[in-house]
């Protein structure tokens, strides 16, 4: 609330997509939301970190030479961030990973071969990296400094990975004014225009299905609030898993017509996997599409083909598995199908025909709301709310427009039955507090230990533990007798602090729970995290020089080269002079060429190089006159 | 006593006639409200968070047609200062409503609203179990709104 007030005066705020395979920026500008294009002109941008010798890639970059480079190659990071290294998704996703995962306490750490240099990251990190990158494609646009930002997550990550993706913020040395739900800013995108139209205001469905991530958010839109409802959905389903199967199917069929197992091989199995998104694509307009690799493994070619209705007997599972969470929001907002108004298509996996048949059908062939672009509109709504929080340029547009979004997860506090007490029940509106008594069961107890779960099952154990905190110090009583209270108090982010008080005493004691998780991140590792992040970027930009000086040392090599060649006038032993030296040159240009040199060295070898050309050029001119 | 009037909260007249209201006009003038007192509509405001928050809270109790009965019960007894004897109150179907005698104490079984003094109200086959926990309550006392019961831990 203070952060979106700081913000005011400090340049425009943006607002940041950040996908599990695409990111995308947005910017309010000039009374309405510009989606900004990269250097590559394209309006998406993967998230993919390389690591190269030749320095640190992010966005199209990365993701173009990934088939050279696999294991150094970083994607999925949101597949990890606020996740624990024993949880199943992890152990299945590393399978699927070229890079290498390892778990340091039981936080997954990424590791990877960076200036030959074994370097570990956390996801956070790669996280902020992209963030950086995103940041700097809406600097190029608007042409200033941005320091605001407001981030999307998806609708159903819980705390830790909602406070994870804010650490990501600070690590990339933004302020993120809020965390807000994808679908929600995808329902801004939408009903943005639609504002005041209809009386009694409309329920809307949207369904936000992307790369990796599944949401179902049903909004009521009256009068400018954005009132969610109720929200259900799956963090890991999506596009990606589409392409995994696959490459599974593809794989098996290799191995059948080629008698070989290429699933060892990372550079293989990327190349396929590329071509596997590239069809999966296709088979959205097409019913058949092709695959030609040429000497996929061991000089082997991959030529197949794939029919839409084989891609849709791969993923059936995964596309019936998406009604559950629709079925569920409508109960939770106590709401029958049939008074949704309209049912909004988010996310680029909402391409695939069987989705969108399977979601027509189950409202009984109601017709799908298309009329958002699927892969902006997330972007386009976090740059509304920037803009809203920022209370920057023409907002007279949208300042009577109010999101209220809810908690995804019941949060709680495990008793000592091992029952989950819920304290903050799912699918309540946020900002919220809530307060709860508690008291001790054993004479004399003078500390009692709180452990906060999060989920929907009634023996918590079965939730997932957010963490857990302690009160000391309770004066001695009776069983029964004192009294502490325990205050649940979630944010705009929907992140969770929990605080609890002896009344007695007055003994208090407060806790951001994430920081208490050892998985989580210390203020401490943060702060080298920004240190880490900081020099990256000045090692980028001293990379980017180095490359020029580089690039200016070839060019003149080169040219000399050519301009030796073509001159007549020239003696012999002088020619012989300068093309050996140039020769000498672009030898060790080649033999460098997989590791950047420093500027100096470059530097030198022009001078000497410059030292031997001018003089023997200006005798020669010098003669010539 | 009741602690907060919901529907002064909500800006909306109160006793008989807001009983009268209907649910899309409680709606509509929740939603205006909220426009005015969320806290990013008043960013430099301290006090916006828990403004918003008893809004909201209001609204809940209004916008739940049993917990709205309930809350119309104890604020018609409010109005109404009986004196210490059980009252069979036909203005609400279903609802016994008594008042304990000199236990000084309130309760309201299965409320989820402020709790209401010298007035005990319950279902009929829940008054035992209002009897007991009238310790209970008495432990409660003047504590705060939301809480509801007691939990060992």
């Amino acid at each position: 609330m203070s952060i979106a007030f700081d913000a005011k005066g400090e340049g425009l705020a943006i607002g940041i997509d950040l996908g599990t395979t695409y990111s995308c920026v947005g910017v309010w500008q000039h009374g309405r939301v510009e989606i900004i294009a990269n250097d590559q002109g394209n309006r998406t941008t993967p998230s993919y970190v390389a690591f190269t010798n030749n320095g640190r890639l992010i966005g199209d970059a990365a993701k173009n030479q990934v088939s050279m480079n696999p294991i150094n190659t970083v994607f999925d990071a949101k597949r990890l961030i606020g996740r624990k290294f024993s949880d199943a998704s992890v152990r299945n996703d590393m399978k699927l990973w070229p890079f290498k995962v390892r778990g340091v306490g039981d936080k997954p750490m990424i590791m990877v071969n960076y200036n030959n240099v074994e370097k570990k990251f956390a996801a956070e990190e790669i996280s902020s990296m992209v963030l950086i990158k995103m940041r700097e494609i809406a600097e190029a646009y608007i042409g200033s400094v941005v320091k605001n930002a407001v981030v999307t997550v998806p609708a159903h990550f819980n705390d830790l990975q909602r406070q994870a993706t804010k650490n990501a913020g600070v690590i990339a040395g933004m302020n993120v004014m809020r965390i807000i739900n994808e679908p929600t800013a995808a329902a801004i995108a939408y009903g943005l225009d639609k504002k005041g139209s209809t009386v009694g205001g409309k329920n809307v469905l949207i369904f936000d299905f992307g790369g990796g991530t599944f949401d179902v958010s049903l909004l009521k839109i009256e009068e400018g609030v954005f009132e969610v409802k109720a929200t259900a959905g799956d963090t890991h389903l999506g596009g990606e898993d589409f392409d995994n199967r696959m490459l599974d199917h593809f794989v098996q069929e290799f191995k059948r017509k080629h008698e070989k197992d290429i699933s060892n091989n990372p550079k293989a199995l990327r190349r396929l996997r590329t071509s596997c998104e590239r069809a999966k694509r296709t088979l959205s307009s097409t019913a058949q599409t092709t695959i030609e690799i040429d000497s996929l493994f061991e000089g082997t070619d991959f030529y197949t083909t794939i029919t839409r209705a084989r891609f849709e007997e791969l993923n059936m599972d995964h596309f019936t598995k998406c009604m559950e969470p629709v079925e569920k929001c409508l109960r939770d907002a106590k709401m029958d199908k049939s008074i949704i108004h309209d049912v909004v298509l988010v996310g680029g996996s909402t391409r695939i025909p069987k989705v969108q048949q399977l979601l027509q059908d189950f409202f009984n062939g109601k017709e799908l709301c298309k009329s958002i672009n699927p892969d902006e509109a997330v972007a386009y709504g976090a740059a509304v709310q920037a803009a809203i929080l920022g209370g920057e340029g023409d907002i007279d547009k949208v300042q009577d427009l109010l999101l209220l979004d809810v908690t995804p997860l019941s949060l709680g506090i495990e008793n000592f039955k091992g029952q989950m007490k819920v304290v903050v029940p799912r699918n309540t509106t946020i900002p919220t507090k809530k307060l709860r008594l508690f008291t001790t069961v054993e004479s004399a107890q003078t500390c009692i230990k709180f452990p906060v779960y999060e989920g929907e099952r009634t023996i918590a154990k079965e939730n997932r533990l957010l963490g857990t905190f302690k009160l000391k110090g309770i004066g001695i009583a009776e069983k029964g007798v004192p009294e502490v209270y325990v205050c649940f108090e979630i944010d705009a982010n929907g992140i969770l602090i929990v605080s609890a008080e002896e009344k007695s005493t007055g003994k208090k004691s407060k806790i951001t729970l994430t920081n208490n998780c050892k998985r989580m991140l210390c203020n401490e590792e943060i702060k080298k995290m920004v240190k880490e992040a900081e020099k990256y970027k000045s090692e980028d930009e001293e990379n980017k020089k180095k490359l020029e000086a580089k690039l200016v040392l070839f060019d003149y090599a080169y040219n000399m080269k050519d301009t030796v060649s073509n001159l007549s006038k020239l003696n012999r032993a002088d020619k012989k002079k300068i093309v050996d030296a140039v020769a000498k040159t672009i030898r060790w240009l080649d033999e460098n060429e997989n590791r950047l040199a420093e500027c100096e060295e470059y530097k030198d070898k022009m001078t000497k190089l410059e030292n031997i050309c001018i003089p023997i050029f200006t005798e020669m001119y010098k003669g010539a006159s | 006593m009741v602690k907060i009037d919901h529907y002064k909260v909500l800006d909306l007249p109160s006793g008989s006639e807001g009983a009268k209201l209907i649910l899309c006009e409680i709606t509509k003038k929740y939603k205006a409200k909220a426009l005015l007192l969320h806290p990013d509509k008043r960013p430099d405001y301290p006090h916006a968070g828990a403004e918003f928050q008893q809004l909201k809270e209001s609204y809940d109790i209004l916008k739940d047609p049993e917990s709205r009965k309930k809350f119309d019960a104890a604020l018609y007894f409010e109005n109404m200062t009986s004196g210490d004897m059980f009252v069979m109150a036909s203005g609400f179907s279903g609802l016994l409503v008594g008042c304990l005698l000199g236990t000084g104490t309130m309760c309201v079984v299965d409320g989820t609203y402020s709790l209401v003094k010298n007035v005990c109200v319950g279902t009929a086959n829940s008054v035992g179990w209002v009897c007991n926990s009238v310790t209970r309550a008495v432990k409660n006392k003047e504590s705060e709104g939301d809480i509801e019961d007691w939990e060992m831990i």
